[in-house]
């Protein structure tokens, strides 16, 4: 169903200027100058075009390899001009400019434009020695190049008469060859030309900058019932161009940021059926969270956002907020490199209605009291709604890559509702366990994961109702290292960075050490303080000492001890603002 | 008349790989009647007949998961002097290919937790009951091999263990005779769905006299699901030789 949705898209966004998709024959370049000739073929000056802005050229992209291909009426200096790359042995740039001009000279009778004729006479009476004349073009380095003349506003390939006879050879060219012939895979259609290479797939990240192939067969172990590349896999030629052409649109093309989102090494891409506004701000919301509505810029986008992350995060209906077809079907798509080729990751189609509803239950599983509510410093405040790769952040050192298959996983389950990966909550424990750091996005993570995977009941704020074992635990350790802290202020390392790891795993054998050193630490406190702190700690202590301390505690315990721990530290530093008691420690920082 | 068998078959792994994904391998949504048709002929397959994929009714909901695996990048040539064909001829000759060598790591999506419920009928190429017998009445000579292969499912013998597109995803089945016990799709199924176009199955033409395979075509079909249940259409193919 992959290649035929995003065949059914092509139609839709050939429809759509914004998204510039190009014709058969031609594609979008970024062109980095322009050659201004005379009419009759002499050089006025080269001139730069910004290269932000794609340029519609003949033929489907630059040929791969490392034979003599030039382009028709664009390429690079090396073809165009006959410039001698570096690196490249004498002779280099020479020959591949005389393949240039013969391709053009061959055919300037057959076309006939004075505009291509011109071309032609700069090309016979060019030499690359001049190049140095033109700093210009020293500057536009490996960039590309077209001709104009002068004078004229458009290209010279956007003169009609060299397009009609561009479009009559492609038509011509395709006939002529040994075409073999098939149903197609994607539309069904009986005898067709089938494609014997698939269009290159650009901008999936970490993948060849040249794009890469999601149809392609390059070994004998890929090939089947004697067939040879891509005939492997029937598929007509023009659904080839148009479910590649789609997708480089989703990936590359100018509408791309609002199709495309990476995640961890996964390169997403989704769009609607048909033309939806949760399609345009639905990467925002994925990708950025709740930061989204901070860096939005337009005010219509701003308001879409808004209504949208209100909807999934209060429980809202969105269908009800406005009149969106919630019945759209809704396709995401996820792409991974490999050397050359493209691995999907996960593909899954749904409605708008359903993927957001899915989104809204995946908040609930992960919503916890906030740790910081409002920016500190320079820190940004902690987003209701957490992005995903910043939760893939969180289960590995700072700078590494979270793992490969993490977060395709991850966004299976929140897409799907499906439960979350099992290898998440074991990369979140770990990390807590290397640096002893629980904060809102690991406590938010584990709970998630706790709740649909293993149906525990876990609340948003502190529980004091909870007398799960490993949570009381979790709580009385906060308890501990806050009163280490209010009696010994400023220390480097408190009881969290010698005893977390021990204390979350074999609790026996470290919290009656603890509760020792507690009363010493407890000594220091003052007055209400100290009464209050031994109150609190009665109170977990008796619902605990029941069954005593638990010998070890296994990996879903570890989890509902950092929640414990979470839940209580930031009742703690709550608290303590509310009743505005002197200042006895630094402000949190977790 | 309808020569008919009805089977459930369920597995943990399931792939069956699109022909346009086969590489980083991506499974169809569903069993494709060829797959299915793989699993009949694994437990009861003769050369006078042929299996045909009536009706396939999905139980579980589709579900995707990824894996990697090792596979090999090469095959063993058929030709040549180290080749199958000459190894066929003389068994001092051992095909072999370097495993180590050849060995390249990649990703399949496969689907997880499958069951399905097939319902196929028996062509009967060959009439004849016995080599050099006359042949008998068509219905008498499907009934032989049905007969064959229902005694097989029950007691759960195979030429070799049925699997759900890969060697590794081994299918377990039961043979449903009693209609009353058929299970029913999960509810998550109810409804149409359009699957696309999806592998029918591959018609081979064969040169008469050397035997020769001279083309091989595959065939697309476009999967409809109705409340879980796939319509498999008629082969666009003859089947009798």
């Amino acid at each position: 169903m992959i290649l035929q949705s995003l065949y059914k898209l092509y139609e839709r966004l050939a429809d759509d200027p914004e998204y510039g998709l190009p014709l058969r024959g031609f594609s979008s370049q970024k062109v980095s100058f322009k050659l201004v000739l005379k009419p009759d073929g002499s050089l006025l000056e080269p001139q730069s075009v910004d290269p932000k802005v794609q340029t519609l050229v003949l033929g489907e992209g630059k040929p791969p390899g490392s034979g003599i291909n030039p382009c028709f009426l664009w390429d690079n200096q090396t073809y165009l001009l006959g410039r001698q790359p570096e690196d490249k042995k004498d002779g280099f740039g020479q020959d591949r400019f005389e393949a240039f001009r013969a391709r053009h000279l061959a055919v300037e009778q057959e076309i006939g434009s004075p505009a291509f004729s011109a071309v032609c006479r700069f090309l016979e009476a060019w030499n690359p020695e001049r190049l140095s004349e033109y700093p210009l073009l020293e500057e536009a380095g490996t960039g590309f190049g077209v001709f104009q003349i002068q004078g004229e506003r458009g290209y010279v390939h956007d003169d009609p008469v060299v397009r009609a006879w561009w479009n009559k050879t492609q038509t011509a060219g395709e006939a002529s060859s040994a075409a073999v012939l098939g149903q197609c895979l994607i539309t069904g259609e009986q005898q067709v030309e089938i494609a014997r290479l698939h269009p290159k797939i650009k901008g999936v990240v970490g993948a060849q900058s040249a794009g890469a192939s999601i149809v392609s067969f390059n070994a004998t172990a890929y090939e089947s019932y004697g067939k040879e590349q891509s005939y492997n896999s029937p598929v007509g030629e023009e659904a080839a161009f148009c479910y590649g052409t789609a997708l480089n649109a989703l990936l590359s093309g100018p509408m791309a940021s609002r199709h495309r989102l990476r995640i961890g090494d996964t390169s997403c891409v989704f769009w609607t059926e048909k033309k939806c506004p949760v399609e345009d701000v639905f990467a925002e919301l994925l990708g950025s969270g709740s930061f989204a509505v901070e860096e939005a810029q337009d005010p219509d986008k701003l308001d879409q956002l808004k209504r949208l992350l209100k909807a999934v995060t209060s429980g809202g209906r969105y269908a009800d907020l406005d009149d969106v077809e919630a019945g759209t079907p809704f396709f995401l798509l996820g792409l991974a490199p490999n050397a050359a080729r493209l691995s999907v990751r996960f593909f899954y189609n749904s409605t708008v209605g359903d993927t957001l509803e899915r989104l809204r239950e995946h908040h609930a599983c992960m919503q916890i009291v906030r740790e910081f509510e409002q920016p500190v410093g320079k820190r940004f405040a902690d987003p209701e709604f957490p992005p995903l790769w910043a939760l893939l952040r969180e289960t590995v050192r700072r700078g590494d890559d979270p793992a490969p298959l993490l977060g395709g996983a991850l966004m299976r389950a929140v897409i799907t509702g499906s439960p979350y990966p099992v290898g998440l909550y074991a990369a979140i424990l770990r990390r807590i366990q290397a640096d002893r750091t629980i904060n809102y996005l690991r406590a938010a993570t584990l709970k998630a994961v706790l709740v649909r995977n293993y149906s525990f009941k876990l609340k948003t704020m502190l529980d004091t109702d909870n007398t799960d074992p490993a949570y009381l635990l979790g709580r009385l350790f906060a308890v501990l290292e806050k009163t280490q802290l209010d009696a010994l202020p400023g220390l480097n390392a408190t009881i969290r960075d010698r005893f977390y790891s021990a204390a979350s795993a074999t609790p026996a054998s470290v919290f009656p050490r603890l509760l020792r050193t507690y009363q010493h630490h407890l000594g220091k406190l003052l007055g209400g303080a100290k009464v209050n702190r031994e109150r609190l700690l009665q109170d977990i202590m008796e619902a605990i000492s029941s069954g005593g301390f638990p010998r070890q505690l296994n990996l879903q315990e570890q989890g509902i001890f950092a929640i414990g721990y979470y839940h209580q530290r930031k009742s703690l530093f709550t608290a303590k603002a509310k009743n505005a008691e002197p200042e006895t420690s630094e402000p949190a920082t977790l | 008349m309808n020569f008919g068998i009805t089977l459930k078959i369920s597995g943990n792994y399931a792939l069956f790989s699109r022909p346009e994904m086969k590489v980083e391998r991506v499974s169809y949504d569903v069993i494709t009647p060829s797959a299915a048709r793989g699993v009949l002929e694994a437990i009861y397959w003769k050369p006078q007949i042929r299996w045909v994929i009536d009706e396939i009714t999905v139980l579980k909901p589709v579900r995707f998961t990824n894996i990697r695996r090792n596979e090999v990048a090469s095959k063993i040539s058929v030709k040549g002097a180290a080749g199958v064909n000459a190894a066929m001829k003389n068994p001092e000759i051992v095909p072999h290919m370097a495993v180590d060598e050849n060995r390249q790591q990649r990703a399949s999506m496969v689907l997880k937790d499958v069951a399905y419920v097939i319902r196929a009928h028996v062509v009967v190429l060959d009439q004849r009951l016995e080599k050099g017998s006359d042949p008998v009445a068509e219905n008498e000579a499907a009934g032989k091999h049905l007969e064959m292969f229902k005694r097989r499912a029950r007691s759960g013998q195979v030429f070799h263990q049925p699997y759900f597109g890969c060697r590794e995803f081994p299918v377990d089945f039961e043979l449903i005779e009693d209609e009353a016990a058929l299970p029913t799709p999960d509810s998550a199924l109810l409804g149409e769905k359009d699957l696309g176009y999806m592998l029918h199955d591959i018609e081979f033409s064969q040169d008469r006299a050397t035997k020769k395979v001279k083309s091989t075509t595959p065939h697309f079909f476009r999967a409809q699901m109705s409340d879980g249940v796939i319509r498999v259409p008629a082969l666009p193919f003859p089947l009798k030789r």
